[in-house]
């Protein structure tokens, strides 16, 4: 504590200087935050997807028949099955688009076991043929309480013409994994079925969980071939596959963003270290005093550390702040690619791998000042002093 | 002494002064290098981009659809015949018009990469398909046989994609087809994809219609007489378009996209750059503070330090420019590169290639970066009263 006066002393010795680089610091955390924040959502979007689960999709046109889930059901290594049914609509808005998973719920809410959802509510869903578990954060958005009557416009069309779908919310549920998941609801299955025009007994793609993880791969391939001579071939992937390959189409986003990183990796740690190195240079004199008045060589380290710890810090947390809040705008301005990725906030993850990079760059930075302290001789360096 | 001896005197002092000033200066120079790399760099990847998507088509063709993209337009046999047979199409031998009706599909594939599944285009062609395409040449293996379950790879599908080499097999809807060769194009969008026979394909799909027409006009002058012949024919509803007009449209969101990520990433770089370049040189001058006001006692004015404030700043800032368009190239030319079309949802390969363009780019960049961390440096210079400036010593 008593250094702290001294530590605040040599921080601020030449302000212009600690101010440009704080600056210079924080613009290279702000670019390494928001990259590595678009990295992590990638690999997240990735890995999120867990390896138990596949998801069976056409591989042409042709939606799978709803009778295909027995098929799936016998072949080995196959645990749980369920089926969605996907209807897009808007609410209220053509522009405020809304996704409502049609679904077996007892079977859903198993195999999707990261949804958080009350029993009771889970219970009413199945009970209520217009019944509809929103997502929390979807419910937040439109003000959506249980027991409200809501319609789902434009949407597929119905036996009865028209194409609006009403719905009954009967509670929601949450995901603590991925709280910055994409907006959807729930509803039964056999409402979007029976009232629909076109597709029926048609789904959108079953999701299934294998009982052994490792083996998921030959269970895709058990699965396609069971379906390979019939009038709708399967396409198998894993779930984190189903990911990728849409995120494959933005390119190869993670070559690039690696070699900034590197980039500005490398200009932080020489601009850093020689602001360490010269302010410490120019103090000689005045570490020698403190030597000779009884500071001990680890003093003088802590001192010179805690000094490239604050700059760092300092212009990583600015950076990092100035990068989470103007993530979600970036998200804001590329929806289709938030959507892919199912994120809208930098994630904690990327907050942390900068802190470790700003952790990183003090001991790089004051690595040769720290040494240059050490190797001090009081009385050349007073000798020095004119 | 005259002007011009004072600034090259006391510039060729600060120039000397440069090696005792060595680690600040390098991070100068390390600071432009990483700026300009990434720049360079990421303008080397928009350019390329944009110069496969400009190679893509040629002027003598034109595409006619009758939806915003090729996946999104669909037309009948009879319409189809019917574009083929408009004024201004050129005729082959034998009067076979030079045109080509195509039907899209989208394969799903391993690629090499990753390990995970990829989509191409899977494009079935007409028997013009060579006339129409004099620019495709055979690089492996045969042609396809019309009426036979095979297909032939482009050079950038097979690269990215595994699965595609000759002698393998793709899944379709009625069974396996063999890729008997690989094709390249002069590195335009459609290596990226696999051709077969339009109807052998259409057969396995069940489908009766086509996504495209393609034609050869006989000139390019003869495209708005064939463009008009299809807006007055009351069957059709479609639109015609020159081929190079097309891809250019369709690729521009992407290559927008590229550009913008480029400079956006590489002027917040530059704003970094420039607040450690003013840093560093500020205590260049302040390092100099007792010979600068030396000098303005002696009778030197303030504009040749000022110049030689601003000469050393620009000598750093050309060998981190160097330094950095020489990573660039390093890292990049050669490489291959794919991305997004926005054509369809498969994927263009391109070979990236770093260009004077780019290069001239990330050295103008960098001498912004040096001229106003100097400029500001060299004002300051110039305001210290010479006698605080002796005092100092």
């Amino acid at each position: 504590m008593k250094y702290l006066p001294l530590l605040w002393a040599g921080i601020w010795r030449k302000p212009l200087r600690t101010v440009l680089t704080v600056l210079s610091l924080a613009v290279g955390f702000f670019l390494f935050g928001t990259l590595q924040g678009v990295n992590r959502a990638f690999d997240a979007a990735l890995t999120r997807s867990k390896t138990d689960r596949l998801l069976i999709g056409p591989r042409f046109d042709t939606p799978l028949p709803i009778s295909a889930g027995d098929v799936i059901r016998r072949i080995a290594g196959v645990a749980e099955v369920t089926w969605t049914g996907f209807l897009r609509g808007s609410y209220q808005d053509p522009k405020q688009g809304v996704l409502v998973i049609t679904t077996d719920p007892a079977s859903f809410f198993s195999v999707r076991h990261e949804y958080q959802v009350a029993p009771a509510q889970l219970a009413a869903l199945e009970r209520t043929r217009t019944g509809l578990l929103v997502l929390e954060h979807l419910a937040k958005r439109f003000g959506w309480k249980v027991g409200d009557r809501i319609t789902i416009a434009n949407a597929a069309a119905r036996k009865d013409g028209g194409s609006d779908w009403p719905f009954d919310i009967v509670g929601t549920f949450t995901n603590t994994a991925n709280p910055g998941q994409i907006d959807f609801a729930v509803g039964n299955y056999t409402y979007l079925d029976e009232g629909r025009a076109q597709d029926t007994g048609t789904v959108t793609r079953y999701v299934i969980r294998v009982r052994d993880p490792r083996r998921s791969a030959a269970v895709a391939r058990a699965i396609d071939a069971a379906f390979a001579n019939s009038p709708t071939p399967s396409l198998s992937l894993g779930e984190n596959e189903f990911a990728s390959r849409d995120l494959a189409t933005i390119g190869d986003v993670g070559r690039l963003t690696d070699a900034v990183m590197v980039a500005i990796f490398f200009a932080l740690v020489f601009m850093s270290g020689n602001v360490v190195l010269q302010s410490v240079r120019e103090r000689v004199a005045e570490f020698a005093v403190l030597k000779t008045v009884g500071y001990r060589d680890r003093h003088v380290m802590t001192l010179v550390v805690s000094e490239a710890l604050a700059l760092c810090l300092s212009g990583a947390l600015l950076g990092l702040v100035l990068a989470a809040l103007v993530f979600p705008a970036l998200g804001r301005s590329m929806t289709d690619v938030s959507a892919w990725l199912g994120s809208r906030t930098l994630s904690a993850g990327a907050l942390a791998a900068g802190i470790g990079f700003a952790l990183a760059l003090t001991l790089l930075s004051a690595a040769l000042p720290v040494w240059n302290a050490r190797r001090l001789q009081v009385v050349t360096a007073l000798a020095a002093r004119t | 002494m005259s002007r011009a001896s004072q600034v090259v005197a006391v510039t060729a002092a600060a120039l000397r002064g440069l090696p005792g000033r060595a680690g600040a200066s390098l991070v100068v120079v390390i600071g432009v290098a990483a700026v300009v790399a990434v720049l360079v760099c990421a303008l080397a990847i928009a350019s390329s981009f944009r110069a496969a998507a400009a190679k893509t088509g040629s002027p003598l063709r034109a595409i006619v659809l009758n939806g915003d993209d090729e996946a999104d337009s669909g037309f009948s046999r009879q319409n189809a015949g019917a574009i083929l047979n408009a004024p201004g199409v050129r005729a082959g031998p034998g009067m076979q018009v030079v045109g080509s009706a195509e039907a899209i599909e989208f394969v799903s594939l391993v690629d090499e990469h990753s390990g995970l599944n990829a989509y191409v285009t899977l494009r079935g062609v007409g028997p013009q398909l060579q006339r129409l395409r004099p620019e495709l040449h055979m690089s492996e293996g045969r042609m396809f046989a019309r009426g036979a379950h095979e297909v032939i790879a482009g050079r950038a599908a097979q690269s990215r994609l595994g699965g595609l080499k000759v002698g393998s097999t793709i899944s379709l809807p009625n069974g396996p087809w063999t890729v008997v060769g690989t094709f390249s194009s002069g590195g335009d969008a459609h290596e990226s994809e696999v051709l077969a026979d339009a109807e052998t394909l259409l057969n396995a799909y069940h489908r009766n219609d086509f996504n495209s027409v393609t034609v050869a006009l006989r000139d390019p002058r003869d495209f708005a007489a064939f463009s008009a012949a299809l807006a007055a024919n009351p069957t059709l509803m479609v639109k015609a378009y020159r081929e190079p007009e097309y891809f250019a449209t369709m690729m521009k969101p992407v290559a927008q996209l590229l550009i913008a990520i480029a400079y956006g990433i590489g002027g917040i770089m530059a704003l970094g750059a420039v607040f450690s370049a003013l840093n560093t040189l500020y205590s260049a001058v302040s390092s100099r503070a007792v010979e600068i006001g030396t000098l303005r006692a002696i009778g030197f004015g303030a504009a040749p330090v000022v110049i030689s404030v601003l000469a050393e700043a620009l000598a750093l800032g050309a060998i981190g420019a160097a330094l950095g368009a020489g990573i660039a190239w390093l890292l990049v030319q050669g490489t291959t590169m794919s991305a997004m079309t926005g054509v369809t949802p498969s994927q263009l390969t391109f070979a990236l290639s770093v260009g004077p363009a780019q290069m001239l780019t990330g050295v103008a960049v960098a001498a912004l970066i040096v001229i106003i961390g100097g400029l500001l440096a060299a004002l300051r210079s110039a305001r210290v009263p010479v006698a605080a400036a002796l005092r100092m010593s």
